[in-house]
């Protein structure tokens, strides 16, 4: 048996990992763009502040491949896949047939057709080759622009503005940074701290050219006003990377669309990680996650149904935890500027710096955004995904003594929604103490 | 695996392994230095009280322990004991596993904080191999595997102590 994987990151390690835990035998090859994959991608913009060392960046140790007998082929793409004959093409000439084949390509920035995009000094910001790129440039840049107020775009601005010397704009198209994390109330706690530390924000601007000849020297908005800066950081979100399955007979909308157990509608073919489109559990419909948490565990199920042992998804939803200049925020499902689904919302704004608010449709939370102060986010997160209803509780999810007993009683209720091994124990143990 | 089990039929929800936990996270590992600390040291457990039972409880050390699946670091993983241990050199903070946890028990503190199974304490044996069990007075929380802790469950509890009469115990036979 050969398993192939395409792609080396978080959902590809992670089924490697998974396949070789249950089968000791099957031949596994993973085969990356890049030279040296095993590093953290949300970590690079640590990297870029100078908090961490490129050996910081690695989740598995050095040898990771080799302990795991995985055959690998690294710095090399694929570029053909033939479904029919179950082979693939690889940039270097060669082709490899697979038994199983795993798609873990990711995605990759989006560059929008403005003029002086290709300029140098425009990157994207997914990889170290970016992050390493970028501080290259460093050492002439004064002004760096991002290009987008999401995540990724201030995640980047953050790492530059701990680069002394570097004044570090943020111009969104949005009406508030963060739209798709947090509405407005949250998000100014952001554009305020941001501010005061010294890093600019602009809402509401649409960079129309980009300046310069050769190099970039500068942007302009739609609105007429430029800006002047010799780097620019694109964060205005990823697209999953389909080229290699477009004429295949693969089915895909904006990922590769795949089933409970992470197959394609092709019976010996799986997607995982960013490049897959799997049910979204508060959506209720298919959805791309672009998220790390979501690629690993796709990965596990991916491997462990490809050696045959059958792993159902439980589905994916949009979650992020970050924390801006020490400010932490997790935000979890429907809790976006744009989003309008909600009958109720429940939000707290009890200190300049400390913000929550949670989104509720029909009794079940369906999104929620935790500002300052995190400790209740796994809880709010739990019931959100296990869609129970909460108007019991609803009142009570910020209060300071918020905490596993308040969940009790759904869990003692609901076993078939709370089936996990470890809740079955705590049932037990409950139970036996309520007949005493 | 090995892990901690609460029998809730003994638990007088006394937070006396709550304590224990914090003083044994601390730097100086005991009550009065562990309180003039400059950093108080977090617990890594929380007393349940529910219709009249009270149940202390840590991380489950989860067999799909979502934690693990949402590290951006790699510093939360399962050893070979099963134990999700954080490795606090590669911890950077980003509290994607506070965010994950089914039961709330991971602490955003400097570091994931969250139950380690008292590395400290390796070598130590019986009840002074964990700081909770060995605080505990009514011997309520118990080490072993699952199918033990079940065993356990299936038999009556034992004649209370007398600490736990004095501590306030309820259920007196």
């Amino acid at each position: 048996m050969r398993h192939v994987i395409i792609g080396a990151s978080a959902a590809g390690i992670t089924a490697a990992e998974t396949i070789r835990k249950l089968d000791s035998a099957c031949a596994i090859v993973m085969i990356s763009d890049e030279e040296n994959p095993l590093y953290s991608r949300p970590l690079i913009s640590y990297y870029l502040a100078g908090e961490l060392s490129e050996a910081d960046l690695s989740y598995r140790p050095p040898n990771f491949f080799e302990s795991n007998q995985i055959d690998t082929r690294l710095g090399v793409r694929v570029v053909r896949l033939d479904t029919r004959v179950a082979r693939i093409l690889l940039s270097t000439g060669k082709s490899l047939t697979y038994d199983k084949l795993l798609i873990t390509t990711g995605a990759a920035p989006k560059f929008p057709p403005i003029d002086g995009i290709q300029k140098k000094g425009v990157f994207g910001f997914r990889t170290l080759k970016d992050a390493q790129g970028i501080l290259r440039e460093l050492p002439h840049v004064r002004q760096a622009v991002v290009l987008g107020g999401g995540l990724v775009g201030l995640k980047a601005a953050c790492g530059l503005a701990a680069r002394q010397g570097v004044e570090v704009t943020v111009a969104a198209d949005s009406p508030r940074i963060l739209s798709q994390m947090m509405s407005e109330g949250a998000a100014t706690v952001y554009e305020d701290l941001f501010e005061e530390r010294g890093i600019h924000v602009r809402t509401r601007v649409t960079a129309q050219e980009i300046l310069g000849g050769e190099c970039v020297e500068g942007v302009r908005f739609a609105d007429g006003t430029r800006l002047d800066c010799q780097l620019i950081v694109m964060g205005k979100g990823v697209e999953a990377n389909l080229e290699l399955i477009e004429g295949t007979d693969i089915q895909y909308e904006h990922g590769i669309l795949v089933n409970e157990r992470c197959c394609t509608n092709i019976e010996n073919i799986y997607a995982a990680g960013d490049v897959a489109q799997t049910m979204d559990v508060v959506r209720g419909e298919k959805w791309t996650n672009a998220l790390w948490p979501c690629a690993v565990e796709q990965g596990r199920i991916a491997g462990s149904n490809m050696t045959g042992q059958v792993m159902r998804y439980q589905g994916s939803m949009a979650m992020n935890s970050v924390q801006f200049l020490d400010l932490p925020v997790i935000s979890a499902g429907l809790a976006g500027l744009r989003e309008k689904n909600y009958e109720e919302e429940i939000i707290q704004r009890p200190s300049r710096w400390v913000y929550r608010r949670v989104l509720l449709t029909e009794g079940r939370i369906v999104g929620f955004v935790l500002v300052g102060e995190i400790e209740r986010a796994g809880l709010i997160r739990l019931l959100m995904s296990k869609r129970v209803d909460v108007s019991t509780l609803k009142d009570s999810l910020f209060d300071r003594n918020f905490n596993f007993a308040k969940v009790l009683p759904l869990v003692l209720d609901q076993p078939e929604r709370f089936s996990e091994p470890e809740y079955q124990e705590l049932r037990d143990a409950i139970q036996v103490a309520l007949r005493q | 695996m090995e892990r901690i089990f609460c029998d809730a039929r003994k638990c007088l929800g006394c937070h006396a392994c709550v304590v224990s936990c914090a003083i044994e996270h601390s730097q100086t590992k005991e009550l009065f230095g562990a309180m003039g600390e400059e950093e108080p040291p977090v617990p890594r457990r929380a007393v349940l009280s529910f219709e009249g039972i009270n149940l202390s409880l840590s991380c489950r050390h989860c067999e799909d322990a979502p934690c693990v699946d949402a590290c951006i670091t790699g510093a939360l993983r399962k050893d070979q004991n099963g134990t999700v241990a954080c490795d606090v050199a590669k911890c950077v903070g980003c509290w994607m596993c506070v965010m994950v946890c089914r039961f709330g028990l991971v602490s955003p503190t400097v570091i994931a904080a969250k139950c380690d199974m008292c590395p400290d304490r390796e070598g130590r044996t019986g009840k002074a191999r964990y700081a909770c069990v060995e605080a505990c007075p009514t011997d309520a929380l118990f080490v072993g595997q699952y199918e033990d802790f079940q065993k356990l469950l299936a038999q009556p509890v034992k004649p209370r102590s007398p600490l736990g009469r004095l501590m306030g115990e309820r259920r007196l036979s």
